[in-house]
């Protein structure tokens, strides 16, 4: 095995540690799950989508007769882990007291996470801990489109797939081509596939789809130039990557109600549940107590890419782990076999999956007035060896879509605050060392500049200081992290006025081969030492920054990160809804990193 | 004879007879007298992948399992020796091992393997324009970039069977030799059919999926029925096709040379118990006699090989 694969691997496990946003995947043991008893326990950690379900069914096991045995009971315990997370996790050292019990059963949201924390382990000389995984329940990875582009293309009467989105892409016509020329050009929407198991298999999509093959996808396939050309034209459609997709749900859904959808993103990779989600008024998967789920005006179709494609399977390991005991294994058993029966695996479609048993009919609510059409796909692609895996990632990280990003650094006296009692570091502490290490997922070719902000100690002038300019990051690291690590918190926070003049510089430069941003690191709310024109500031921003979105516009999002529980939260949700990004909430110290690492993914 | 004299003779012949019996007991069957059933003795069985759910059903008291997939353990014991009791697996892997030991010329590791249960091998068909009476050339010749054909891996507990019963039909009998399957016209077939990746577990993905998983599928019986009678199964369309040639797979326990009192370990692997833990998982037992209808070990050894070149 080469130093480069090995490389490789550590770092795709590097990378997917942070698998989480904001540590929002993350979901600990359920209410109701923290005593056992004196019964068997079986610790599941579980991919984000399936924690709803697999807790019900948890809840259900646990007080049915099927939980008792001769010796005991068995008690199933749900947690919720992102897969990249839990690969990397499971693969080096899942610390228990901050990550929660180690798992008995593990179940991603694809068999092939499977194979790389197999992988990762032979590579230092260790047995496979994850074995065959009989799928729970399936869901394939489609293109979203909004109605009108999918009948624009002719869908489903003519066949579309990435081909299409590549054309499409290349195309200075953009929606013209197509007699809509309001739609501008075409936007496409992709996960970091680093992070995301639906940006994984989009990536796998299109590779296949560039050399026309559907199984043995190779490294010399990779190194093919048709399939770098193909690759790279496909990227300089992206918006933005990130590591949900449901932030391009949640802004479509936004978007769908401002009449500004179909300027916001032309198709997004997704799966196919996250279509039914959307189509029934439910964008992110997760009703919020008090949510009512509202239908979009413009529904969603599910393009399932004529060159094929792949199914998130969900498999249930139940791990060839030193500390899975001879009972644990067996109790597992039960608990699988239990989630396997028909009555509960039809409680799986309610959450928008298919059966993983056949013996369980597809039915609503995969259904084509969801906008999906369950006798599809109809061609099926291979999930690559490891290594090519790797290469595949690789070759994404040189070929994906450029950014030119400004980070802009709260240093207000606020900042100064301690943020982590256990080690007494402040707010800018952590702010400072978590930027510092993000940096490091910036690829050479990304355009990195550096802004700070604070007041005049008086509190009477906005001082904005741009320690270093927007330019290329890979001779400059350095320097960057250097300027980072020296800020020290000042005075005031005139958080509306730098993040206009931000947004505009940024702008002022825009670049359309690049995605164009702003990362807004703050702790606070507006205080520029005059409260009397805050809303006047406020609504002159939003101005600005709705003015250029849209078709004719020059998209610059800007993604807020808030570093406080007393940081104004709703203004940094209205900044980033108004460029189409997301917010990220960093208020707990122990997640800022991982936070920082979601933030980055979306370049 | 005095009272106290015929009781100390009472007490020393009972003494004596508990103490033949213990002996009898810690030496069990092994002077092929068929002696009691060694209820202490704990046996060390490697039971094969696909064997799993039956091994999971017999192991408890006296029998420690570990599952491990077939290539594996073949290939420890290749040039190694057995650090366990008996391998419960499919045939013909004991010979298969023997076959590679013999060009090392290293000894026997097995006694000759007994017979479990049998299962016919089958073609698994999810594509409606695959007719009944199609088999495995028939398969071959509709398989495609998108019509993929699945088998086991050469190093799943049936994968050399169910590749060697392929060839068979291909040419029409099971007597072939190195020579056919290293033919220019043999080879390119074999290529054709393991250019698709192999894959153990297809059935269901075929029930699920239908003919974008897979168009056809080479499994056993006892793991088609399920996806072939399931309700998507169904709806998808899979039945069975008709090979060219006949051919079944026998589940077996090779007890490992110079083990003792192996005899009731492969009593316990025939009992009632054992015949209804293979009959709940879809095979037919006691085993059925006669053929199988495959060729010869050291022909699916070089069908490794050939396959693994």
């Amino acid at each position: 095995m080469s130093r480069r694969w090995v490389a490789g691997v550590v770092a795709l496990v590097l990378i997917a540690a942070g698998c989480s946003s904001g540590g929002n995947d993350d979901v600990r043991v359920a209410p109701g799950f923290d005593d056992p008893g004196d019964c068997t326990v079986v610790d599941l950690a579980v991919s984000s989508e399936k924690v709803a379900l697999m807790t019900e069914l948890a809840r259900v096991f646990n007080a049915s007769s099927e939980a008792q045995t001769d010796n005991g009971c068995i008690f199933a315990r749900p947690q919720g882990k992102a897969s990249g997370a839990a690969t990397t996790l499971l693969g080096t050292d899942w610390d228990e007291a901050a990550e929660g019990p180690r798992p008995v059963i593990w179940s991603p949201a694809s068999s092939a996470w499977g194979a790389v924390l197999n992988q990762r382990l032979a590579d230092e000389g260790k047995p496979a801990m994850a074995p065959e995984g009989r799928p729970f329940m399936q869901t394939p990875l489609v293109i979203a489109m909004p109605k009108p582009m999918a009948d624009a293309l002719g869908y489903p009467e003519t066949p579309v797939g990435w081909e299409d989105v590549l054309r499409l892409a290349r195309s200075e016509d953009g929606w013209a081509a197509y007699g809509h020329p309001e739609w501008g050009p075409f936007r496409l929407g992709k996960t970091n596939p680093n992070f995301s198991t639906s940006g994984l298999s989009a990536l796998i999509a299109q590779a296949y789809a560039a050399t026309g093959k559907t199984s043995n996808l190779s490294r010399e396939d990779l190194d093919n130039p048709t399939t770098e050309a193909f690759a790279t034209g496909v990227e300089s459609a992206v918006v933005h990557y990130g590591d949900i997709t449901g932030t391009f749900l949640n802004n479509w859904y936004r978007t769908d109600r401002e009449g500004t959808s179909l300027t916001y993103a032309s198709a997004v990779a997704v799966e196919e549940k996250s279509v039914i989600d959307y189509n029934t008024g439910n964008p992110d998967g997760v009703l919020d107590a008090g949510e009512r789920p509202r239908k979009p005006r413009i529904p969603l179709v599910a393009v399932y890419p004529k060159e094929g494609t792949l199914y998130s399977d969900n498999p249930l390991f139940v791990l060839d782990a030193p500390w899975v005991s001879g009972a644990e294994r067996k109790a597992a058993a039960r608990f699988e076999a239990f989630v396997q029966r028909p009555a509960n695996q039809r409680k799986v479609l309610e959450f928008g999956f298919r059966p993983g048993n056949p013996d369980v009919a597809v039915a609503s609510p995969v259904v084509a007035s969801n906008g999906v059409d369950p006798n599809q796909p109809k061609t099926l692609l291979d999930i690559p060896t490891p290594p090519v895996m790797i290469h595949l990632l690789e070759k994404w990280a040189e070929q994906r879509k450029s950014a030119r990003v400004l980070i802009v650094l709260d240093v207000s006296g606020s900042m100064s605050e301690v943020a982590d009692p256990s080690t007494g570091e402040t707010r800018l502490d952590l702010a400072k060392s978590a930027a510092i290490e993000a940096l490091d997922q910036f690829k050479d070719e990304d355009e990195v500049g550096l802004r700070t902000f604070t007041t005049s100690e008086d509190g009477t002038k906005v001082v904005i200081r741009d320690v270093l300019p927007i330019q290329p990051i890979g001779p400059n690291k350095e320097g960057l992290r250097r300027e980072i690590g020296n800020q020290i918190p000042l005075f005031g926070t005139p958080l509306y006025q730098v993040t206009r003049t931000s947004f505009q510089e940024v702008l002022d430069g825009y670049d359309p081969t690049r995605i164009n941003a702003v990362v807004l690191l703050t702790d606070g709310q507006q205080d520029d030492g005059d409260q009397s024109d805050d809303d006047a500031q406020e609504r002159a921003m939003l101005e600005v920054l709705r003015s250029t979105q849209g078709e004719t516009g020059k998209p610059v999002r800007i993604f807020p990160i808030a570093f406080a529980q007393d940081a104004d939260k709703g203004v940094l949700k209205t900044i980033a809804e108004a460029t189409n990004s997301a917010s990220y909430n960093a208020t707990d110290p122990k997640t800022i990193t991982k936070v920082f690492t979601a933030v980055v993914s979306n370049f | 004879m005095p009272p106290r004299l015929a009781r100390l003779l009472a007490s020393v012949v009972a003494l004596a007879l508990v103490g033949g019996a213990l002996y009898l007991r810690s030496r069990g069957d092994d002077d092929g007298a068929g002696g009691p059933a060694s209820g202490d003795r704990r046996y060390r069985v490697v039971c094969v992948e696909e064997l799993q759910p039956v091994c999971d059903a017999l192991a408890g008291a006296g029998l420690e399992v570990t599952v491990e997939r077939a290539g594996e353990t073949a290939g420890r014991l290749a040039d190694g020796t057995a650090d366990f009791d008996a391998w419960i697996t499919i045939d013909p892997w004991p010979e298969m091992v023997q076959v590679v030991r013999d060009q090392g010329q290293r000894p026997a590791v097995f006694d000759p393997s007994v017979e479990l249960a049998s299962s016919d091998l089958v073609l698994l068909l999810a594509d409606d324009q695959l007719a009944v009476d199609c088999g495995w050339d028939c398969a071959v010749d509709a398989s495609g970039q998108q019509r993929r054909i699945a088998t086991p891996s050469m190093a799943d507990g049936f994968g050399p069977q169910v590749v060697a019963w392929a060839f068979a039909s291909h040419i029409g009998r099971a007597d072939y030799s190195r020579a056919d399957i290293e033919a220019p016209e043999g080879a390119r077939w074999l290529d054709r059919l393991a250019s698709f990746p192999p894959n153990a577990a297809a059935e269901d993905q075929m029930a699920t999926q239908g003919a974008a998983a897979y168009i056809a599928a080479g499994t056993t019986e006892q793991r088609a029925t399920p996806a072939l009678t399931s309700v998507r199964g169904k709806a998808n369309g899979l039945h069975f096709g008709t090979p060219e040639v006949p051919a079944r797979v026998d589940a077996v326990v090779a007890p490992v040379r110079g083990r003792n009192d192996t005899r009731s370990l492969v009593q316990r692997l025939t009992d009632q118990n054992a015949t209804k833990a293979f009959v709940d998982e879809g095979w037919t037992a006691p085993a059925v006699e006669g053929a199988t209808g495959l060729p010869a070990a050291d022909l699916l050894v070089a069908l490794r090989e050939e396959i693994d070149r």
